[in-house]
């Protein structure tokens, strides 16, 4: 099967992404409903076409998409985007949080595009179970963090909106409390995932390699990730940090988990490396 | 005392949690000598300067250092009473969902979050509906004459101890395993034999400080196949590695990547396999012999070397092996000024130096295996499925308590004074009910009474 159908629908993503990124933008300076519906159907449209791609590729190549850059940060942005879509169809008060999320979804996948696309083999220490639940936890982890930062975002708007001129905009935010505490739940939920993944990536490396943990470039940082936001939690939880603070947080702590996720086996000579060639 | 309330101060969690990402954030910065020697040694070379900084800061050994071992200790003393004081904070709200102290009866009538009512005059009906209220939104409602109790979620009272007290299993038991384990790589060339014991560990052997005694098992390689596959994947090189205990055969399989052999507590894995050289070298003049054994790393094809002295000159004798194709060794041989290089095969022998020579014995492969001996890893893998339970646990089932006292007022008309108790993880809860209850057509009116949230 050729490569073409697959990169067919990656570049409707994108541009459809790209699109939502404008639609939201435009909707969230001058007040445009209409605009944020539209932003909306094309992140949808996106991730539908990016769907078609990863299942294309999934049957061409024999495997999921977990192995090399581009597969693997494909993947990210489609749960970016997917997580997303999950809250506003339950929540359609927080659509506008999309100028913050589709962005970010739509530079990962571009990114993805500029590097080697060709099929990684799977060599024998790919073959694990515990590679499935390690890759699944981590984009989920990934997309309900990246949720959390759009809310985070969207929160932080709304508190510094107040006395700017799209104050009719941001008055149809959902209220302050309830973008906090579903920060809080994203948050919440993407420690978990990420604590799954951690777990899961342990005995993986003790299956594979001997030791379920090595302080690799890779280990340590998905570690420092997942250490800023249990200081998040704690913040939350035990000293009653809410609203703009912890918001800053989550803002904060997102690229640090998308560096943990993708930038570090480029940075770092990692035994890990060979999962994220280019 | 004072050293526990320190201990358990949350203020202490989060600067050690802040110091400890902070700690982690900087080791990044230079190469470990535990993940990577060869890029120590390149890394100092290229930063000169730095690298005086870093070796007097211990950062290449950054997690074996004493500072990390003092803040990793103090994070798990204060985690332990931490994990102690939510533990006595679950019991008591746990209890709160049965029961009602005279305190907690006296503060729903003195302080309410807020108090709803005012239209219905009949106690039963005006309790009925706040009934009906709480059950809408999932709460199980216990009722009394005067006082009505809603809950829910009270399973996540054990969300945060359950959390720290695995978090505090977990450092310790993984403290444990570094002070009790042993693991060291061994070369076993196919057909032989080695032990569970010092002398087969003459690689990367690393012991803790209260390490277990060795187990004396056996380890043969009884196969090597250099392009294995199992399930239609290609596995690389595999050894059939047979363990045995006291001259019983326990195990016997193919080790390879995620197929790791396990026997009690020790973990075996194949690191790499190659060719290997066996030969004697034999010295006419004294009739000395000695055996050579050496061992090739296909992905890194340097020649094997060993030195001996030259009995007629006295000289160092330097001599190098490689394998080369059709089964046999190239030897080359430095004595002084003299070179010569020789390609043999296994029987025949080379000339190192007048009346010195190398006998290949045989021509074999080998594979280096790594052995592991550590029990704690069974219980760390306990403590990861606790701390995801607790965490899940904490995060999503929020305990919630609302307790409802229909009070008369000066017209006879009936007033419900409320009391809301949730867990931080939902702050909106309290705003959810005051809204629900005045939703209640039967019941307008609200007051807030500020700051009794608990």
């Amino acid at each position: 099967m050729s490569m073409a159908p697959e990169l067919l629908g990656v570049w409707v993503a994108i541009v459809a992404y790209a699109a939502s990124s404008v639609a939201f933008t435009v909707g969230t300076a001058f007040g445009k409903a209409k605009a944020e519906t539209v932003a909306v159907r094309l992140a949808l449209l996106g991730l539908v076409a990016q769907a078609v791609a990863i299942g294309l590729r999934w049957i061409r190549i024999g495997h999921g998409p977990y192995l090399g850059f581009y597969e693997v940060s494909s993947l990210l942005a489609f749960m970016a985007i997917g997580g997303f879509l999950i809250v506003v169809r339950r929540y359609p008060g927080v659509r506008i949080a999309g100028v913050a999320i589709v962005p970010v979804a739509f530079l990962i996948l571009g990114a993805s595009l500029l590097v080697n696309k060709d099929a990684q083999a799977v060599t024998g220490s790919l073959v694990s179970f515990w590679l499935v639940i390690h890759v699944i936890f981590a984009n989920l982890a990934f997309g309900a963090y990246a949720v959390s930062f759009a809310l985070a975002v969207a929160f932080l708007m709304k508190d510094g909106g107040e006395t700017q001129r799209w104050k009719t905009l941001l008055d149809r935010f959902p209220e302050q409390d309830v973008l906090d505490s579903l920060t809080y739940r994203f948050v919440g939920a993407g420690f978990v995932f990420q604590g799954i993944m951690i777990a899961s990536g342990s005995i993986w490396a003790n299956e594979a390699w001997g030791r379920y943990w090595g302080w690799d470039p890779v280990e340590t940082w998905s570690l420092l990730a997942w250490a800023i936001y249990a200081i998040y939690l704690h913040l939350t939880l035990t000293l009653g940090w809410r609203g703009r603070r912890a918001a800053w947080i989550a803002v904060l702590a997102l690229p640090v988990s998308l560096f943990s996720l993708l930038g570090v086996p480029i940075a770092y000579n990692s035994i890990h490396g060979a999962y994220l060639k280019f | 005392m004072r050293v526990v309330r320190f201990l358990r101060s949350r203020r202490l969690a989060v600067a050690l949690l802040v110091g400890l990402t902070a700690y982690a954030w900087v080791t990044t910065l230079v190469p470990l000598q535990s993940v990577n020697p060869a890029l120590v040694m390149q890394w100092d070379i290229e930063h000169p300067r730095l690298a005086v900084l870093v070796g007097i800061l211990g950062l290449h050994r950054a997690y074996s250092s004493p500072v990390f071992i003092a803040a990793a200790l103090l994070v798990t003393l204060s985690t332990a009473a931490c994990s102690w004081e939510r533990t006595l904070w679950a019991l008591r709200g746990m209890r709160s969902g049965t029961t009602v102290s005279e305190a907690t009866a006296r503060r729903i009538k003195e302080q309410p979050s807020f108090v709803v009512g005012g239209k219905l005059t009949d106690r039963d009906q005006a309790l009925d509906v706040a009934a009906g209220r709480l059950r809408a939104v999932g709460l199980r409602v216990r009722r009394g004459p005067s006082l009505m109790q809603g809950t829910s979620g009270h399973l996540g009272y054990l969300g945060s101890p359950l959390f720290h007290w695995a978090l505090v299993g977990l450092f310790m038991f993984a403290g444990l395993g570094q002070l009790t384990r042993y693991e060291g790589h061994t070369n076993i060339l196919v057909g032989t034999t080695n032990q569970d014991a010092a002398q087969s560990y003459s690689q990367n052997l690393n012991r803790g400080r209260f390490a277990r005694p060795y187990t004396g098992v056996m380890f043969t390689l009884e196969q090597l196949d250099l392009d294995f596959s199992a399930n239609g994947v290609a596995r690389g090189a595999a050894p059939l590695v047979a363990v045995s205990d006291r001259g019983s055969l326990v195990r016997k399989q193919w080790v390879y990547p995620n197929r790791p052999l396990r026997y009690g507590s020790l973990l075996v894995h194949n690191v790499l396999s190659g060719p290997a050289f066996v030969g004697t070298v034999k010295v006419k003049q004294t009739g000395e012999q000695q055996r050579i054994v050496l061992y090739f790393d296909p992905e890194n094809p340097v020649p094997g070397t060993f030195e001996l002295p030259d009995p007629t000159t006295g000289e160092t004798i330097k001599t190098a092996i490689a394998p080369v194709v059709g089964q046999r060794v190239s030897v080359t041989a430095q004595a002084g000024s003299k070179l010569a290089t020789d390609v043999v095969a296994t029987g025949e022998a080379a000339t190192l130096a007048d009346g010195v020579t190398l006998r290949v014995d045989r021509l074999a492969e080998y594979s280096q295996l790594k052995v592991v001996n550590d029990w704690t890893v069974p219980w760390v893998y306990v403590m990861f499925a606790l701390i995801c339970v607790g965490a899940t646990i904490s995060v999503f089932v929020s305990p919630r308590t609302v307790r409802v006292m229909a009070v008369e007022g000066a017209e006879g008309s009936m007033r419900l004074h409320v009391l809301v108790s949730q867990s931080a993880s939902d702050p909106a809860f309290s705003g959810r009910i005051e809204r629900l209850m005045n939703g209640a057509e039967d019941l307008p009116v609200s007051q807030k009474h500020e700051g009794t949230q608990g």
